[in-house]
């Protein structure tokens, strides 16, 4: 379990040095990337049409701010993660087609997910969920927004952060996921308390067939 | 009964509240499970909560990002004149707080995705009504994160079976596929009973009651909750999902009666940002703030 200071745009390699457990402090530019903005990502490039921003080498954080103006600048107010699972496939295709070396978010991501990090020398970086005051004084800048048309939490954000952190490696380049450890340690568990309890595993409660 | 402007600043106070500042025994909760947890990277998710909350509280930001869509209850009580302005002030109340606290600007149109701005629009907020025989009403308020919430699950538990043991493994079952997601430690409301659209209501109107723990005072229901609380906290899912002694604070079961073929049960999730606030107005008019 290392602790690592990391300045975006990274080094060569620094990524790679990068192992599960590990503690990370993230300074430099984060984009904010959720739901409608990975839709419209995806749709530019299916069709081959230029981004507004570049993500070649960059950290990506699944969250939705929340941001207000003032004196002409936007400012943020609560930020933090939303939940990764559900980016798994259009996250992956970020790492592969467009350069992301990091994405920040919530949760786990899917074993193609895994893959691209694997492949492409990227990592993805758990947070705790829901500490958004916590992450907000981590973030002395918003250096722009785009797409504000669709919607404050589903714009991309533009973040200046300063020792954004510290975020725990969850997923390494390395094929390596902490939550398959964790989640056959619940499993075990899980197999003891339905054995005291008389419970069949294998029953599902569910009315239809 | 209070002028309608007057009402709306009372909505504003109760999103103020409800986002800002974690109710005093969920805080107290949190504390004990730190105690508990023997692992750094276990430590560190409650750690970061806790100075979270206090950062929160401190700066008067929303204590998450995701301020939710905001749930209102309204228990309307003897000397509440029947008007329609209640539902108009909640509206313009959840629309200024939008803009004031800042909260997050949530909801959409299901099919177009347009974002309103202001929390409001197609049919938002949403109120649930109900009549008490008390000389006061009382509006509460519940902000529910989607992040819990796109974890709540129905089944159907047929009486020719033991409903107890059913109810604990599907809860279970909805345990281990949420793992971290829904940010544990988080409150378990499970509704049992009527249908399943009164079982999800339950299941609800479970997180509001406080403090957090108290027993359903009916003796069943209050056993369940015991046994789902040992069981949940034994699955070892822990904060966050990264391990640990504490993935539940609490069960609160809400019963009620039910068709003899087969019990609807839902399960619902509150992560352990319950942000709900409520306040008494009494038939004079003068406002009290309840604090648990």
């Amino acid at each position: 379990m290392g602790e690592y200071e990391l300045q975006v745009p990274f080094r060569e390699g620094e990524i790679r040095r990068l192992k599960i457990k590990d503690a990370v402090y993230v300074t430099g530019e984060v984009l904010t990337i959720r739901d409608m903005a990975y839709e419209r990502i995806l749709s530019a490039l299916d069709s081959n049409e230029p981004l507004p921003f570049n993500l070649q080498g960059k950290v990506i954080w699944h969250a939705g701010p929340i941001t207000k103006q003032e004196g002409g600048k936007w400012k943020p107010v609560s930020v933090g993660s939303t939940t990764s699972s559900r980016f798994t496939a259009p996250a992956s295709r970020l790492i592969e087609k467009m350069g992301v070396k990091m994405v920040i978010g919530k949760g786990f991501m899917g074993p193609e997910a895994l893959r691209a990090l694997e492949e492409y020398g990227a990592v993805y970086a758990h947070t705790t969920g829901g500490t958004a005051a916590y992450y907000a004084n981590q973030i002395p800048e918003i250096q722009g927004v785009h797409w504000l048309d669709l919607g404050m939490p589903a714009a991309v954000w533009i973040l200046k952060v300063h020792r954004l952190g510290p975020l725990i490696i969850a997923m390494d380049s390395y094929g390596k996921n902490l939550f398959d450890e964790l989640q056959s340690k619940v499993d075990a568990s899980l197999q003891q308390i339905l054995k005291d309890l008389k419970i069949d595993p294998h029953h599902k409660y569910l009315w239809w067939p | 009964m209070i002028p309608k402007a007057q009402l709306t600043e009372v909505i504003i106070e109760l999103l103020k509240r409800a986002s800002i500042r974690l109710p005093r025994s969920v805080k107290e909760k949190l504390k004990e499970a730190l105690l508990k947890e023997e692992e750094e990277i276990t430590k560190h998710q409650l750690e970061t909560i806790l100075e979270n909350i206090s950062i929160a509280e401190a700066k008067k930001i929303p204590v998450c990002q995701d301020t939710g869509v905001p749930m209102y209850f309204l228990k309307v009580g003897r000397n509440w004149p029947a008007n329609n302005e209640v539902a108009a002030a909640i509206a313009e109340g959840t629309a200024k707080a939008t803009k004031l606290i800042p909260l997050r600007e949530n909801v959409i149109h299901p099919l177009t995705k347009e974002n309103s701005g202001t929390n409001t629009g197609w049919g938002m907020p949403f109120i649930y009504y109900e009549m008490i025989p008390e000389d006061f009403t009382e509006i509460q308020v519940l902000l529910k994160g989607f992040g819990s919430e796109a974890k709540t699950s129905l089944a159907y538990i047929p009486t020719s079976e033991d409903v107890i043991r059913g109810t604990i493994k599907f809860v279970l079952d909805c345990a281990r596929k949420g793992f971290g997601e829904p940010c544990p430690p988080y409150i378990v409301g499970v509704g049992m009973g009527g249908t399943s659209d009164i079982a999800a209501l339950l299941a609800k109107k479970a997180f509001l009651r406080l403090p957090l723990g108290k027993k359903n005072p009916d003796r069943a229901a209050a056993g369940l909750e015991e046994k789902l609380l040992e069981a949940l906290n034994a699955t070892g899912i822990g904060s966050m999902g990264m391990g640990g002694k504490t993935t539940a604070l609490a069960v609160h079961v809400e019963l009620c009666g039910t068709h003899s073929a087969a019990v609807p049960v839902v399960f619902a999730l509150q992560c352990w940002a319950d942000r709900q606030a409520a306040v008494r107005i009494h038939s004079k008019g003068t406002l009290e703030y309840l604090e648990d």
